[in-house]
């Protein structure tokens, strides 16, 4: 009974060697140019800025389990859809069980559980992607003050009643 | 057979629960986390309506009667136990998060979200003969029980708890999901019943018959199948987790891991064992290889509690000494499933009940003196003895019964237990289990000799009334159940009967 799989063994080793075939052959024939340029990764036709072992933003990943709750509910509606007209007809596969409206509430509910979710990190204040340009922390809507930013005329004015030249320079010597 | 909707009653409780859960969750957006206790009171309603539900469900059935509903849940007395059992643990956990002086009173609803999930999780699991189902109880449970354990965001070691139990948690659902998949390849079908008297489709033969033909493939299976529960109830080897999460999680979640959660790994272990190798119509088979199922589970045994009970004896923190105990205790149990037989399979339950009462006593006591020290440390107990005596005697009678002394409930459940395994032929294990329980004598007393024998600590907290006075009904039933254990023992034995093991089935 053992060679029941025998058929996955051969699919496995037919894809090692496949995979490993081509890059010899790969190797063999392809041409060597090297230019500095094709040297760099790839990034959609964009020169590439710095590294990507960088800090993303934490937010990120809050969005990303969002996304998965819209991801579960697709996975799971699209069949749900498909037989749902035969299921409430009561006809094809589920002719009998008599299931109709009980098919289409189950659903419902589905849905109304998946958008508490939703509801749950839109009321925690995780949709909101712009934070507050002064503060360091994130703080939920309720406890954010209205900040006016400053008029172009009125930084200049600052600027102007500081001393000129000192603190050019440093400006200078910070863009740099 | 019935319509769903006929068939809807019979996962009544379920329901309840994952209502009230959602209802907890809307309820605290609404309040906008004002006064997350409201939650708290939202919750224990929800679990006396449950519980109520599950009463009338364990009067409907009759004994050894099952019921399926949308083939796949299996309503049965046994599962109806540990269904009450969980919900009586949740209760108390909640009552423990509400009493809890280091949790925030505001914005928490997460929190019984989160622990009414953990349950709607265990009611799946424990009421299953379907692999799949089980899983996904499982899986359900174990994501709760991760965001719980990490659930104080800002404190290392909450985060190091949570961090830990997820990798291995991980880990181990990934070893038990490929030995299902095994399991499934030999029987071709993942229902239990089937799996083990064999007759799915092309595949007559059951596994138990299997292991005497060819013993390697349904061994290995079986071996990575039991790893994923071990895991959960923290057997040896798989238990490097347990130390560190019982420590880095909040104590009512501690209390809840040790308690419920451990539990529910007990009784998806006792199904699959009952199921696989005890049930009618598979003792003529079992007979060539019972034995070695048994004896493996009986090593098990032994290692973990000793292991569990010499690691405890070094402990400076009650928290990490309760985690080592309750490794220790979850190699108690496994005797009885070791014994493989009905009696035995009773005998586990029970004390896993006995489990229930000292255990969650230990765990309110912990909870108590956290509050009232603001430390977990066994050397910060000076005096709690003359300062809290109404707590202090009550933790002395749950060490009284975690050491297994009369007139305790633990007493009762460790004599069953050795008496099963006495007759089953593993008098070398009870002569193992006896050393540990002297062995864990000490450091069990090692607690209630600082509370009584030095002097007072200077600066303390004053006392939570509504903690000492339950902690004190929990030390009287500890001594109440010890002494008239009769009904307890009946619901026990309800378990071994409802799972379809014959009462004359033995290992030997």
């Amino acid at each position: 009974m053992y060679f029941d799989y025998l058929n996955a063994l051969v699919f496995a080793a037919v894809g090692l060697v496949f995979v490993f075939a081509n890059m010899i052959i790969a190797s063999i024939i392809r041409p060597r140019r090297s230019v500095d340029e094709g040297l760099e990764t790839y990034e959609c036709g964009e020169e590439t800025i710095g590294d990507a072992w960088i800090q993303f933003d934490i937010r990120y990943y809050t969005v990303a389990l969002v996304y998965v709750i819209f991801a579960v509910e697709i996975a799971f509606l699209f069949p749900w859809a498909l037989v749902l007209q035969d299921v409430m007809a009561d006809r094809g596969a589920a002719a009998g069980t008599g299931i109709g409206a009980f098919a289409l509430v189950e659903g419902v509910i589905f849905i109304v559980i998946l958008f508490l979710g939703l509801a749950y990190v839109w009321a925690k204040g995780d949709l909101d992607w712009v934070l507050h340009w002064e503060a360091p922390h994130y703080q939920p809507p309720a406890a954010r003050k209205k900040v006016v930013l400053p008029k172009v005329t009125e930084i200049e004015e600052a600027l102007a009643e500081a001393e000129p030249e000192g603190s050019e320079d440093e400006d200078e010597g910070e863009a740099a | 057979m019935d319509t769903y909707l006929e068939q809807l009653p019979l996962i009544a409780p379920e329901l309840i629960l994952t209502a009230v859960a959602l209802a907890a969750l809307v309820w605290d957006l609404l309040k906008k986390g004002r006064d997350s206790n409201q939650v708290g009171y939202l919750t224990l309603g929800g679990l006396a309506v449950a519980g109520w539900s599950l009463m009338g469900q364990w009067s409907m059935l009759e004994e050894g009667g099952a019921r399926t509903a949308f083939g796949m849940v299996t309503i049965d007395r046994f599962g109806t136990f540990f269904k009450l059992f969980t919900v009586g643990s949740l209760a108390v956990v909640t009552l423990f998060v509400l009493a809890d002086r280091r949790e925030r009173k505001h914005g928490i609803g997460e929190y019984y979200f989160l622990l009414l999930g953990a349950a709607i999780g265990i009611f799946f699991m424990v009421s299953t003969n379907n692999l799949l189902l089980l899983m996904l109880g499982l899986e359900l449970l174990s994501l709760a029980s991760y965001s719980l354990a990490g659930f104080h965001k800002g404190s290392r070691r909450s985060a190091e708890a949570a961090l830990k139990y997820i990798v291995f948690g991980g880990l181990s659902a990934g070893v038990m999901l490929y030995g299902i998949s095994l399991l499934y390849g030999l029987t071709g079908t993942i229902d239990l019943n089937l799996m083990g008297r064999g007759g799915a489709d092309g595949y007559p033969v059951g596994l138990a018959a299997q292991f005497a033909t060819s013993p390697v493939p349904v061994g290995v299976a079986f071996v990575l199948v039991l790893a994923g529960f071990a895991y959960k109830v923290s057997v040896v080897p798989f238990h490097f987790w347990t130390p560190d999460v019982y420590e880095g999680a909040p104590t009512p979640v501690t209390t809840f891991l040790a308690v419920a959660s451990k539990a529910a790994g007990f009784a998806v272990l006792l199904r699959f064992v009952g199921a696989l190798f005890l049930v009618d119509g598979v003792q003529d088979v079992v007979a060539a290889y019972g034995d070695k199922v048994g004896l493996l589970l009986a090593i098990l045994a032994a290692v973990t509690m000793t292991l569990g009970n010499l690691s405890a004896l070094r402990q400076s923190s009650l928290k990490r000494l309760l985690a080592f105990s309750s490794i220790a205790h979850a190699g108690y149990v496994l005797m009885g499933i070791a014994a493989m037989s009905a009696a035995g399979f009773s005998a586990s339950i029970f004390y896993l009940a006995a489990y229930y009462f000292m255990n969650l006593g230990a765990f309110g006591f912990l909870l108590h003196f956290e509050g009232v020290t603001g430390s977990e440390k066994i050397d910060s107990l000076k005096g709690m003895g003359w300062r809290h005596p109404l707590v202090a005697w009550s933790m002395v009678i749950f060490l009284v019964s975690l050491t297994g002394l009369p007139p305790t409930v633990g007493f009762y459940g460790k004599l069953l237990l050795f008496y099963e395994c006495v007759d089953s032929g593993l008098t070398w294990l009870v002569v193992i289990a006896a050393l540990n329980s002297v062995v864990s004598l000490f450091y069990y007393f090692r607690v209630a000799k600082v509370m009584f024998l030095t002097d007072p600590l200077e600066r303390e907290r004053s006392s939570q009334p509504y903690l000492t006075g339950f902690l004190a009904v929990l030390g009287v039933l500890t001594v109440v159940t010890g002494l008239f254990n009769g009904p307890l023992q009946d619901w026990s034995d309800q378990g071994p009967v409802s799972l379809g093991i014959p009462a004359e089935v033995s290992g030997d």
